[in-house]
């Protein structure tokens, strides 16, 4: 089994779920910046051309990061990240979802249609007269969701889970890319600074 | 077991899903135009104000369409629609999330921005100059989806599973909101000919 990986958030997230794990698995980097990610050996991997992927001993290669850490929490069932009965794993995905399309996507697009559109106007249709508003737009969900964790210890409840790796993860790379967290979403930055202290972080 | 379902494409998904799995659940339909769905009453139930919901006997509420089939497939087992072994239900999880955000994604959001901007704008932010933009990126998405399930019965290979009916239903909602099918994607129009006559006979609308 070997995960190829480069910067960025996406891989970063399956490298923090593994590190919450205890789990080692093999590498290989790939040049994003390069653009080693769109050219044919690359694509005949993974055809959606995005980083990371799994290529599993059998050659079968899986993409998108939610979908490879479900993988991995099925080969490395503990500490459990998704869930052990059939309505924890639905609650983590539902708010992982939530965080997927809500908050990430249009964070990730506000930066590529923005800050990245250099690197992204070749690779991808952006779309920049509309990133103003997706960061705004992510920004207000981060406020509907500081009300919906208020007291509790993680994104779903008591269990520390995907949700809080993956909004984790992009909020550290919005810090880095001009989307700092609003300071009145206190219940998010105290959430913030307790995945900081795991060994996802 | 009761499903908050409406109008729409995403209670469309978990309607056929239920239809494949013949599961039938008590529903309660909400007046997603006359915004229920965005009542206090509802909002209690799922924060989002989204439709469907699954509130399960005891008490618990799950909210967005694809958590909901991985519940109802897990409780329902067979037939399978995500897969059997952890490979099978990855490359399902794969192409239904290939789906979700390279097509469902602006499809719909082309949609709330444009022709349904007199609906959502006082729901949700709208960014009505991007709406152009996202239908092209949805239609470039299909293209690109079209190249690689050539030679393919289903999307994710021989196995009919979750990410055909997501498909299915975001296309059928799309041809009635101006965003028809290629027709230059083939591959898709056969794949779209094999659903429809398997919708007619398992899950009619």
């Amino acid at each position: 089994m070997k995960l190829y990986v480069c910067g960025g958030p996406y891989p970063t997230i399956v490298m923090a779920f593994l590190a919450a794990k205890g789990a080692v698995i093999d590498t290989v980097p790939v040049d994003l910046i390069g653009g080693e990610n769109r050219q044919p050996a690359y694509l005949a991997k993974n055809p959606g051309g995005q980083l990371p992927c799994l290529e599993l001993a059998d050659g079968v290669v899986l993409a998108e990061a939610m979908t490879i850490c479900e993988y991995l929490d099925e080969l490395f069932p503990d500490p459990p990240l998704i869930g052990t009965t059939a309505e924890e794993r639905a609650i983590t995905r539902m708010w992982t979802r939530r965080i997927d399309l809500n908050i990430v996507e249009p964070m990730a697009n506000g930066v590529r249609f923005a800050e990245g559109f250099k690197l992204y106007h070749n690779r991808m249709r952006c779309i920049p007269q509309a990133a103003d508003d997706l960061k705004t737009l992510a920004q207000e969900r981060l406020t509907w969701l500081d009300g919906l964790i208020a007291g509790r210890t993680w994104i779903v409840g008591e269990r520390f889970t995907l949700a809080d790796i993956y909004l984790f993860v992009f909020l550290r790379f919005g810090f880095g890319v001009g989307q700092a967290l609003n300071p009145a979403n206190k219940a998010i930055a105290a959430w913030y600074a307790r995945v900081a202290a795991t060994a996802a972080a | 077991m009761k499903l908050y379902t409406s109008i729409g494409p995403n209670p469309a998904v978990v309607a056929m899903f239920l239809a494949e799995k013949g599961v039938s659940v008590e529903t309660v339909k909400l007046d997603l135009r006359g915004g229920e769905n965005r009542q206090a009453a509802f909002l209690a139930k799922n924060p989002s104000g989204q439709s469907p919901a699954l509130e399960l006997d005891n008490g618990v509420v799950l909210a967005e369409i694809l958590a909901i089939c991985e519940y109802l497939e897990e409780i329902h087992p067979n037939p399978p629609l995500i897969g059997t072994t952890a490979e099978e239900r990855a490359i399902t999880r794969m192409w239904t999330r290939r789906i979700d955000l390279n097509m469902v994604e602006p499809m719909a959001s082309g949609f709330r921005y444009s022709d349904g901007l007199a609906m959502f704008q006082s729901r949700m932010r709208c960014i009505p100059q991007a709406a152009d933009d996202l239908k092209t990126l949805a239609q470039e998405r299909l293209t690109w989806l079209d190249g690689l399930i050539a030679g393919r019965t289903w999307i994710a290979g021989e196995r009919f599973t979750l990410a055909d009916i997501l498909l299915f239903c975001f296309l059928r909602f799309g041809a009635t909101v101006g965003q028809p099918l290629n027709p230059a994607n083939r591959a898709i129009g056969a794949w779209h000919e094999r659903m429809t006559a398997r919708v007619a006979e398992k899950a009619p609308a």
